[in-house]
């Protein structure tokens, strides 16, 4: 059999891609970094300057505390949860799944602007709390950006921890109770070693989504420096002039990302189990009251993790003025939304559809040889499609504008460099979920087409994407929600007329305008809720792999 | 439209394995061909090279006149069955059976025409509208086996199709599969690790062990006149026996098994020399110890397992150990532990071995 020629083709493309798109931003940024302002002189005095600064300083270390405080938390919240969920009788499982996943739809700047309703200096709590004599100052802050972070971060602690736990192979723990070990002993000496993997990787994506995140650090960091928003004005202020110390930031958040995944990919490499479902996983039985308790913990969870959406909604139908909200039905908002600034829906709703099939129709291939061509050249091309993951997107934005600031590729103030953007940012996500669904397939079905005459190009077509065709689309529309909501590449690469929906809502909080940014979030959740509802009731409740 | 196939010289290498070393073998225009062998035995890579979906590493494949180990599998007309049906979830049983005549552009009368005879055969008729969910695991191979006829190949090629049905369907489909192929004269080569399988299907077998040929032949011969230990010992039990070449005899050599003599059709080994043979457990007649027979070895009953139709016994003769079944016996084994017997046997139905190799089949 001749190698089919849409391998090299599909191989050339892919390293192109990712060469230009992700390589020479990413390269130019850590240039930038190291060389004075005309681009000349080799130098570390950006990183000096770095260390030397204490508002800098302050910057990196804020970073990783609150990075770290949240992934601990998410861990502290979300483990628990997972095992009630899988373990314990909980009436209303399903809902109560269905509801912790929900926050994942919700752009955590949102979230954290919510919070800032509830909490903030006006915030409808805060102003209950100081009633009844409590003295509450307000969600801004360290705190309130550890509190969003994990409210936001904890559901995939959960997801994973919970399919983990449904993945334990039950004959092990039977077999640690034969062996003569009481259940408690067996829950810490077989099944949490087995989660652990699980607990590692949610953790690991909750502390880069944390210390990468653009919106919450704007909306809730005030004075306090961190580092995205620090390389992001850095950036702005000084376009054209020095983007060096920028690029400095941007090379501490690269770090920040890269290590952790690396210490992760490390350590997995070493611990494999193959854990194959033999058995459901046992239910335990517990005393009534303890099963009162578990239900009402994470319901309360559910509510919490929930509150945010209920709050954007019903505050973008009250007239606002400023940060303050009066309690009177008003369309002001949304009224503001569609005569200042319509074409920020429609921009957002073009983009991410565009930037939603090139990433689909780049990654369905990419994740076809990464499965089915595991020993050639799908070890490289997973790592390569993968490497994103690990750069923040203001490293990407900053990158982009470096790179495709002049000729031959002058991108910037288009729609196209934003559509590159999101396609690069999502690479990762549509390429893992296209081999997540190839690895469920049964070679030989391709075979058998091949066999009764069908040419592989054909059959590629005909069967293997028949097959995933529900996949596709459930995956689709998530690498859309998450591109809807992308801020921190977006603001960087944004230019008047294709400002998106995220932008409006950037500008809208920064003139303090409330009630607008609240009419925007409320458009983009539901623009979010709808399409996912209708891939829900085609495709049946399967199984979606929301990362 | 039946054609034979040529393997010449045929070698694949996997790393440091090589799965088929250097097989040649040819399979007749309308025969039933069976590669029979152990996992990992080279048996399921050499077919696969056939249907085009394993690279040769050095070698040549003809189908039918034609030269087809550097055309592309789907230009290479050989309908595959595969071990877990490959039937396509998302199209009907016709759609199924249709898909590789769509391929071929065929006129739709005449596709329908071909898909209804091909079901037909296969007595499928009344459920071509079905999905594959549908249908049980026989039916989805029927399926699976309309849908290669309905293509009319030159070759059939079977992987194993039979070992995901239980017991009963397994001889029920293998009559079947040998009926169409007789009807349609079809080359079929057929892969199997089941020995039974492989001797009620095939015109004839070839023996395959760690990528090499050891045996091609019929059934009965491969069976009865094994010409190595592994072909002896994968084709059922049997009993391998190691002697010295005592004398030569008119028409017999006397051999030496563990201090007792046997007399086994003559050779041309030496005086001294030491040979292997085998002799099949149901050619062993076991009597008592009082009784006379001319050409017997004396020995003691070691272990007997009673296993309905037979008994199979271990009887020790000296230090070795032969295997007997005897069949029919009413109403118990007749031969307790600790008897001791004649051991008689049939000198035409020794087969002398070639090369050292024992398989642990036994």
């Amino acid at each position: 059999m001749r190698r089919p020629l849409f391998v090299p083709v599909l191989q050339t493309v892919t390293f192109a891609f990712l060469g230009i798109f992700l390589a020479i931003p990413v390269f130019l940024v850590l240039r930038s970094s190291v060389f004075t302002g005309d681009g000349l002189h080799f130098t570390l005095e950006n990183f000096q300057k770095i260390f030397t600064t204490p508002f800098y300083r302050a910057a990196v270390f804020n970073t990783i505390q609150i990075a770290t405080a949240a992934t601990i938390a998410a861990l502290i919240v979300g483990v628990p949860t997972a095992f009630g969920l899988a373990r314990l009788p909980i009436p209303g499982k399903s809902v109560a799944v269905t509801l912790v996943t929900l926050p994942l739809l919700l752009p955590s700047f949102v979230s954290a602007h919510a919070w800032v309703l509830l909490l903030g200096r006006f915030g409808l709590i805060s102003q209950m709390l100081r009633a009844i004599g409590i003295p509450f100052g307000s969600i801004y802050g360290r705190g309130g950006m550890i509190f969003v972070y994990t409210i936001q971060g904890f559901p995939y602690v959960l997801l994973l921890v919970m399919s983990a736990f449904s993945a334990i192979d039950v004959s092990l723990e039977e077999a640690g109770e034969n062996l003569g070990s009481s259940s408690w002993r067996t829950f810490w000496t077989v099944t949490v070693p087995l989660l652990l993997p699980a607990m590692l990787s949610g953790g690991l994506l909750v502390f880069m989504a944390s210390a990468e995140n653009f919106g919450v650090p704007f909306v809730l960091a005030e004075d306090m420096p961190v580092l995205s928003m620090e390389a992001y004005k850095l950036f702005v202020s000084e376009l054209g002039g020095n983007p060096g110390m920028a690029g400095a930031m941007g090379v501490f958040l690269l770090l920040c990302t890269t290590v952790p995944l690396l210490i992760q990919r490390g350590y997995l490499k070493r611990q494999r189990f193959a854990t194959q479902s033999r058995g459901r996983p046992r239910i335990l039985s517990v005393t009534p009251w303890m099963q009162r308790l578990a239900t009402g913990i994470i319901f309360t969870v559910d509510a919490v993790a929930l509150l945010p959406f209920l709050v954007v909604i019903v505050a973008s139908f009250l007239e606002m003025r400023g940060p303050v909200m009066f309690f009177r039905f008003s369309l002001q908002s949304y009224r503001d939304v569609f005569h200042t600034s319509p074409e920020m829906i429609t921009n957002t709703y073009l983009l991410a559809t565009l930037a939603t099939l090139a990433a689909v129709l780049l990654g369905l291939p990419i994740g076809y040889l990464v499965v089915r061509h595991r020993l050639r050249s799908g070890g490289v091309l997973e790592v390569l499609s993968n490497a994103p993951l690990a750069i923040a997107g203001t490293v990407l934005g900053i990158g982009f504008i470096l790179t495709f600031n002049h000729h031959p590729l002058l991108l910037t103030g288009g729609w196209l460099i934003l559509v590159l953007a999101y396609t690069v940012r999502m690479l990762p996500f549509s390429v893992r979920s296209a081999a997540a669904l190839l690895h469920q397939l049964d070679p030989s079905l391709e075979e058998a087409s091949i066999n009764l005459g069908v040419p592989p190009g054909r059959t590629f077509v005909r069967v293997t994407a028949r097959l995933l065709l529900a996949g596709i689309v459930s995956g689709a529309i998530l690498t859309w929600v998450n591109i809807a909501s992308e801020l921190s590449a977006t603001v960087l690469l944004y230019s008047g007329p294709w400002a998106t929906m995220t932008v409006g809502m950037f500008q809208a909080m920064e003139s303090r305008n409330m009630g607008m940014a609240s009419a925007f979030a409320s458009i983009l959740v539901i623009s979010v809720a709808v399409p996912l509802l209708i891939a829900t009731r085609v495709f049946g409740n399967r199984e979606v792999s929301l990362f | 439209m039946s054609a034979g196939i040529d393997i010449r010289q045929v070698r694949k290498q996997f790393g440091t394995v090589t799965a088929v070393r250097d097989v040649c073998l040819s399979v007749r225009a309308g025969e039933f061909f069976t590669l029979l062998g152990p996992s990992g035995c080279g048996k399921t890579t050499l077919l696969r090279m056939v249907a085009g979906f394993c690279p040769l590493d050095a070698g040549e494949i003809w189908i039918g006149g034609r030269r087809v180990d550097q055309i592309p599998p789907h230009r290479r007309n050989t309908g595959m069955v595969f071990q877990n049906y490959a039937v396509f979830p998302f199209l009907s049983v016709f759609d199924n059976v249709a898909y590789g005549l769509k391929a071929r552009r065929l006129p739709r009368p005449a596709l329908r025409e071909r898909v209804e005879r091909c079901l037909a055969m296969v007595q499928l008729s009344d459920y071509a509208l079905r999905m594959p969910h549908q249908l049980s695991g026989g039916q989805l191979q029927r399926v699976a086996i309309a849908r290669c006829l309905a293509i009319e190949p030159e070759v059939l090629l079977l992987d194993e199709p039979l070992s995901n049905l239980d017991a009963k369907l397994r001889i029920q489909m293998r009559s079947e599969i040998r009926r169409l192929q007789q009807q349609l004269n079809i080359t079929a080569l057929y892969v199997t690790h089941d020995q039974e399988e492989a001797l009620v299907l095939s015109d004839r077998v070839a023996v395959m062990c760690g990528g090499v040929i050891q045996q091609i032949g019929s059934p009965s011969e491969v069976y009865h006149r094994p010409t190595d230990a592994f072909t002896a010992g994968f084709m059922g039990s049997t009993n391998l026996l190691t002697g010295r070449v005592v004398r030569h005899e008119d028409d017999r050599t006397v051999v030496a098994l563990a201090g007792q003599h046997m007399r086994i059709p003559t050779i041309t080994e030496p005086v001294g020399a030491e040979i292997r043979f085998c002799l099949r457990p149901e050619a062993v007649r076991l009597s008592p110890e009082t009784s006379g027979q001319d050409e017997c070895l004396t020995g003691q009953i070691a272990r007997g397992e009673f296993l309905g139709a037979s008994t199979r016994y271990e009887i020790a003769v000296g230090s070795a150990v032969l295997i007997a079944a005897a069949f029919d016996e009413w109403p118990g084994p007749q031969f307790r532990v600790g008897d001791r017997v004649r051991v008689g046997y049939d000198p035409t139905r020794i087969t002398l071995l070639h090369g050292a190799q024992a398989a642990s089949v036994g």
